[in-house]
This record gives C-alpha cells, sequence and structure tokens, in this order.
C-alpha cells in the first residue's frame, strides 16, 4: 500500500519494517490520544452533569480494596508488556495464573 | 459548513495536526541546525543539495522521524477524513444543495481532464476527486485540523494559509479590476481574496475538480460572493480572448507539467486584454532559498504526491513569461521574504 495512486512508499528510517513499527506506534499513539480525548469529555459532561467533579477525580485517593485491585492490574499490566519479550512457557505460565476461580 | 465530527473522527484529526506541528516547529528546526552545523558552506545546485542533505543527516533522528511523520500524516489525512465527512454527509450533502446562488457554476459533463490531472495528487486515493466529497473534505476538515496548526508544504508550521492569500491578492498592481479569470481555483479560498480585495469586479473562477466546485459554489452562497464557477483546465478554459483585466492563480503551477504550464501561461495571455495584469503566486526559486529548505521543499515532489513540483521549480519562470509575450515582469517575496512569492507581468498594450 501506498498512498494515493503513488506506485512506491518510500521509507524513512533505514529499512521498512523499522517504518512498519514506527507507522504502529504512531497508530497506538493516535489511539491512546482518542482514549484520552474521550476520557477528558466524558469527565467534562460528569462534571457538568453534578454526577462528579474533575477535582474529585484528581483528589481522589483510594481506600484499601481499590488500592489492592489497582496494584494487581498494575503488575499485570506491567508483566504483560515488559514481560512479551519472556519465552513463550513463561509467558504462558504468567497467564494461566491470572485464571480466575 | 456546519463540520461538527464525532468526538474520535474530530480527535483523530486533531491528532494529525499536533503530530504535524510537533514535526514542523520542533524536528525539522532540529534537522536543520544539524546541517548548518555539519555543513557550514553547503552546495548552491538541488542535486548537491539533495546529495549534501542526505549524507549528512544520514542516521539524525529528528531529520529521519520528521520526514517519517510528514509522509505518515499526508497519507492518513484521507483515512480520518474521509470517513469523517462520510459520517455527516446527510448535513454536507445538504449544505451542498444552493438554493439561492451567488454566481454560477458550469460544469462540463462531457469533460475528459488532461492525462496529467489523473496522478496520485497530495497522495488523494483517486486523485482529485476520488470521492464525491473531496471538496469540502480537503477544505474544511483537513485545512482546519491539520493544515492550519502543522503546515504544508512551502507554508511552514503555524503560518496562516488565509492570511497569504489576502496579501496576495494585495499584491495585484490596480486597486480595482473590471473582469478578474481565476485559473485552478480549487475550492475557492484564493476566489474569495480576490472577492474581498475587488468587491466591484466581475470573478470567472476556473477549475478541473468537480468536488472543489461544488463545494467553492456552496460558499460563495453563503457570502454573496456573485462568483462564476467554471469547469476547464487552465490551460483551455473557455473565457473570451481580449475580456479579462487580471488573471491570477495561486500555487497552480507546481501541479501541472511544465509544458502544460506553458500552455497555461499562453492561455492567460491570450484571455488578457492589451494591458492587463497576471498575478501568480508559487513557491519561490531556490536560489532565494536555503540547501536545506530547498530540499525540504523538492522532497514532495517523491513523497507527498507532488509529481510535477521539480520540473515545474527548474523552470524560469520570468523567462517563460517574457517567451510568452509578457512585459514588465517582476518576481518578489511578499513582505520581503519567500513565502507568498509573487510574480507579476503585464499584456503589453496595443
Amino acid at each position: 500500500m501506498s498512498g494515493g495512486d503513488v506506485p512506491e512508499r518510500p521509507t524513512y528510517l533505514g529499512s521498512d519494517r523499522f517504518d512498519d513499527l514506527a507507522r504502529m506506534i504512531t497508530e497506538l499513539m493516535s489511539e491512546l490520544w482518542i482514549l484520552k480525548d474521550r476520557n477528558m469529555v466524558l469527565e467534562k459532561l460528569l462534571d457538568d452533569a453534578g454526577v462528579v467533579t474533575t477535582a474529585a477525580i484528581d483528589e481522589y485517593v483510594p481506600d484499601h480494596d481499590t488500592s489492592v485491585v489497582l496494584a494487581a492490574e498494575r503488575a499485570a499490566f506491567t508483566a504483560r508488556i515488559l514481560g512479551a519479550v519472556l519465552p513463550q512457557d513463561e509467558r504462558l505460565a504468567r497467564e494461566l495464573g491470572t485464571v480466575a476461580g | 459548513m456546519d463540520t461538527d465530527l464525532r468526538q474520535r473522527r474530530r480527535a483523530g484529526l486533531e491528532f494529525l495536526g499536533a503530530v504535524q506541528h510537533f514535526a514542523g516547529k520542533t524536528l525539522q528546526p532540529a534537522a536543520a541546525a544539524a546541517y548548518a552545523a555539519a555543513v557550514p558552506a553547503p552546495p548552491e545546485e538541488l542535486d548537491e543539495r539533495r546529495e549534501s542533505v542526505t549524507t549528512a543527516l544520514d542516521g539524525n533522528a529528528a531529520w529521519e522521524f520528521d520526514r517519517f511523520l510528514t509522509r505518515w500524516v499526508a497519507e492518513e489525512i484521507y483515512v480520518r477524513a474521509l470517513p469523517a465527512i462520510e459520517e455527516i454527509r446527510p448535513g454536507v450533502e445538504s449544505w451542498l444543495d444552493v438554493e439561492n446562488p451567488s454566481g454560477t457554476l458550469t460544469l462540463a459533463d462531457d469533460l475528459v481532464p488532461p492525462a496529467y490531472w489523473e496522478h496520485g495528487f497530495h497522495l488523494a486515493p483517486g486523485g482529485w476527486d476520488g470521492h464525491d466529497l473531496m471538496g469540502p473534505a480537503i477544505s474544511e476538515l483537513v485545512f482546519a485540523y491539520v493544515l492550519t496548526p502543522g503546515g504544508v508544504g512551502a507554508v511552514r508550521t503555524g503560518e496562516n494559509l488565509n492570511d497569504q492569500r489576502a496579501q496576495v491578492a494585495a499584491e495585484a498592481p490596480r486597486g480595482s479590476y473590471r473582469r478578474i479569470v481565476e485559473f485552478g481555483a480549487s475550492s475557492g479560498r484564493f476566489t474569495f481574496a480576490l472577492r474581498a480585495r475587488f468587491p466591484d469586479a466581475a470573478i470567472t473562477a476556473v477549475e478541473l475538480s468537480e468536488t472543489a466546485l461544488r463545494h467553492a459554489y456552496a460558499l460563495a452562497a453563503r457570502s454573496d460572493a456573485r462568483i462564476d464557477w467554471v469547469q476547464a483546465p487552465a490551460e483551455d478554459s473557455g473565457v473570451d480572448s481580449d475580456s479579462a483585466d487580471l488573471v491570477a492563480f495561486y500555487t497552480l503551477m507546481h501541479e501541472v507539467p511544465a509544458e502544460a504550464n506553458r500552455r497555461i501561461l499562453a492561455e492567460a495571455f491570450r484571455i488578457l486584454e492589451p494591458g492587463g495584469d497576471l498575478l501568480i503566486s508559487e513557491i519561490a526559486p531556490y536560489a532565494t532559498q536555503s540547501a536545506f529548505r530547498a530540499v525540504v521543499l523538492d522532497w514532495e515532489t517523491e513523497n507527498r504526491g507532488e509529481p510535477y513540483w521539480r520540473e515545474v521549480m527548474d523552470m524560469d519562470l520570468p523567462h517563460e513569461l517574457a517567451e510568452a509575450g509578457f512585459v514588465d515582469i517582476r518576481s518578489y517575496g511578499v513582505g520581503g521574504g519567500v513565502y507568498p512569492w509573487v510574480t507579476r507581468a503585464t499584456k503589453p498594450a496595443r
């Protein structure tokens, strides 16, 4: 795919694979921004409707139970992304350990 | 035109503007500085300049990512703008349906566009009219969300595209004109600048793109601009000989091959009355620009769907105008800069 009718898309970062990775990153950035924008819009609308203020969200201090839930999800999130470099059997063992029940 | 978009489309387009802004404001100046430090005495010829910049900035992250991101944004604007305009199609179609026109719209049903017009201009899928709403998609959405904050081509990041058109319109030699013909009007941004500058002139705007013309026609109705829009190639406009006292075009020339440009200049000469004025705004000659800037501009040729850019920049416009019969030829940067770059000429009086 080249864009428009241009027959060949040039390479900019030294190799097609680097370019491809960079395109994935820019697309991910875009998705992240769209989500952040939506989150900001959501907070604004909730604030306007008197449901919860942006200040309340900013100043929220998690109680003990919420802190535990957040910590577990944070650890799992970090492990999945940074652990993507680990061997498959280790990644599988990690994920099997997260099976509920 | 109401261009309120749904959240995802708006945020997605705004993101492109932010990326282009960062590339133009931060990465490109960093690359320019690195080049200046590496090559304090750059070459003068374009081919040597390209080799010099490529070599000196090989592996320079700011340069490589500025170029990568600029290309990515240029592709992505259609991926985002066309679905965005589709989501608001009913409103756009209603807006384009002009009930109280201000001027006329003459479309050529049997038009066979020049072969050069079918290339992938600006990386637009299917070319200028690759989508029936391409005109408003580009002129409303892309201009607002991406090109205005980010810059494009010769327009640097943060510069005002509409202000530049007004500046060029003000460079026409006379304070008033009886009949103005514009070639390559697109959706009318420069046409409306001419109208604002010359409120009493009859204005005919010639353009090949039907989607751009429909958009311009609707814009003109909303602002009571009194403009006659004509679908035709600039080199064969259909306008009567010796009938205009001003012919103008704004960044048209680099969109067509050199040979077509010669025909366009001949057509301008034909339709101007004796003593009539020609006003052209284009990219400034590379001799007036730094080596780095010249290479950045030349890059458009292979990378941003500007297939005729390099050959047109190689033309000697004042010479071509003289060959076409024009006199009193002047080229200069408005305000002493290099963009907008204006060339003025006159058809000899009898």
